[in-house]
């Protein structure tokens, strides 16, 4: 049962950051979807297709992201993603709120640690 | 699909030979139900010996193929893959929130698969068959089972969806009937093509009307699966909640 959790919970964080990390991707550079996918692989972020289309379209759809038709040699004309001003603002916004993430679980685990030992001494 | 011919000839002789032995039993009028019912087994054991005999090839028939357009491209796709593409867009399709963005996703998702059927195509004007599809499925991901995507599929064509290590039980079949469903019944527990035994039983009625005589004491003997239970313990279905209601929902398809 414990582990059952622990994946439940890991997947819940991961779908929470991977808006951040497809804005993070597309600030370096523009993209096809399948580049962005190779991008978070290559950071051990596994996520299949599936889920990231659905996403792409909704980012788009709310002005963080823009795309434009690229004529391919192999197949069909294909989406060529770039990040729009408002998505660089918003990465901006959320590079800050992961900044705090990071800092509030230092502290606790921390915290947790020195109060733990002061028990344990006294 | 056909069995090498040579294997099954053999075993239609040999199954012949049973039944002319029962017939004479049966002339000569012992008490025999004992070994009227050893033998009808001892066919029904040969007749399975053909559909599990590993020498036995399946050769692939020729299959129907369908055009399809699907990212602006034109594929031929054969039908049983056609049916599982079509099956697996509907409950991906079904897994997205319903607004407007559920065209736009559809529409990037069916450029995408013809982007991957054309990198899976090993030569010009290549078909699309299962092994294809079930790749490219897997590279998209298979959809999240909240709403299980398996009560969408015609369970009788994709039998892995099923738990198939219930036993089977011989039931005659009322759903596929030339005369009592006996020859669909067995073909059911065997998992074969009713027409192999059909063509069994004709041989044997050609060939000196013992056929007819099996195939009425088969009548018989085995029981009509009359209720949906029966049905899917025909087939060797576990008969759980769900399968029944998946098999009447896909009877009434």
């Amino acid at each position: 049962m414990e582990t059952i959790n622990v994946d439940n919970i890991k997947a819940q964080m991961r779908k929470g950051i991977l808006e951040y990390c497809i804005l993070s991707i597309l600030s370096e550079g523009d993209a096809y979807a399948s580049v962005i996918i190779n991008e978070l692989k290559n950071s051990e972020m596994i996520v299949v297709e599936g889920t990231l289309y659905p996403l792409l379209t909704r980012q788009k759809n709310q002005g963080l992201l823009s795309y434009r038709w690229e004529e391919s040699t192999q197949g069909p004309p294909r989406k060529y993603y770039s990040i729009t001003d408002k998505g660089k603002a918003v990465l901006a916004e959320l590079d800050s709120v992961w900044a705090d993430l990071v800092n509030t679980i230092d502290r606790i685990r921390n915290k947790t640690n020195e109060s733990l030992q002061e028990v344990s001494v006294g | 699909m056909y069995y090498v011919i040579h294997d099954t000839e053999f075993y239609i002789y040999v199954c012949i030979t049973k039944i002319k032995a029962l017939e004479d039993i049966i002339n000569s009028g012992y008490d025999t139900m004992h070994d009227i019912c050893k033998i009808v087994e001892f066919i029904i054991v040969k007749i399975s010996l053909v559909a599990n005999n590993p020498k036995a090839k399946k050769i692939n028939r020729m299959k129907k193929v369908i055009d399809i357009t699907i990212g602006k491209v034109v594929f031929t796709i054969e039908d049983d893959a056609y049916t599982r593409l079509e099956a697996y867009l509907k409950s991906f399709e079904e897994s997205l929130p319903n607004n407007k963005e559920r065209a736009e996703v559809m529409e990037d998702i069916e450029l995408r698969i013809a982007e991957l059927f054309e990198k899976e195509s090993k030569f010009p004007r290549q078909v699309i068959d299962l092994k294809i599809v079930e790749s490219v499925i897997s590279c998209l991901g298979e959809v999240e089972n909240n709403k299980s995507e398996k009560t969408t599929n015609n369970y009788s064509q994709s039998n892995t969806q099923y738990n198939m290590k219930a036993s089977k039980k011989l039931y005659r079949n009322p759903d596929d009937k030339k005369i009592a469903g006996v020859c669909s019944g067995i073909a059911a527990y065997f998992d074969v093509d009713p027409t192999i035994i059909r063509l069994i039983f004709l041989i044997l009625v050609i060939s000196g009307g013992s056929g007819v005589l099996a195939y009425i004491i088969l009548w018989v003997v085995m029981e009509e699966a009359d209720t949906v239970a029966k049905k899917l313990e025909m087939r060797g279905i576990p008969v759980t909640a769900e399968n029944i209601k998946n098999y009447t929902d896909n009877s009434r398809n």
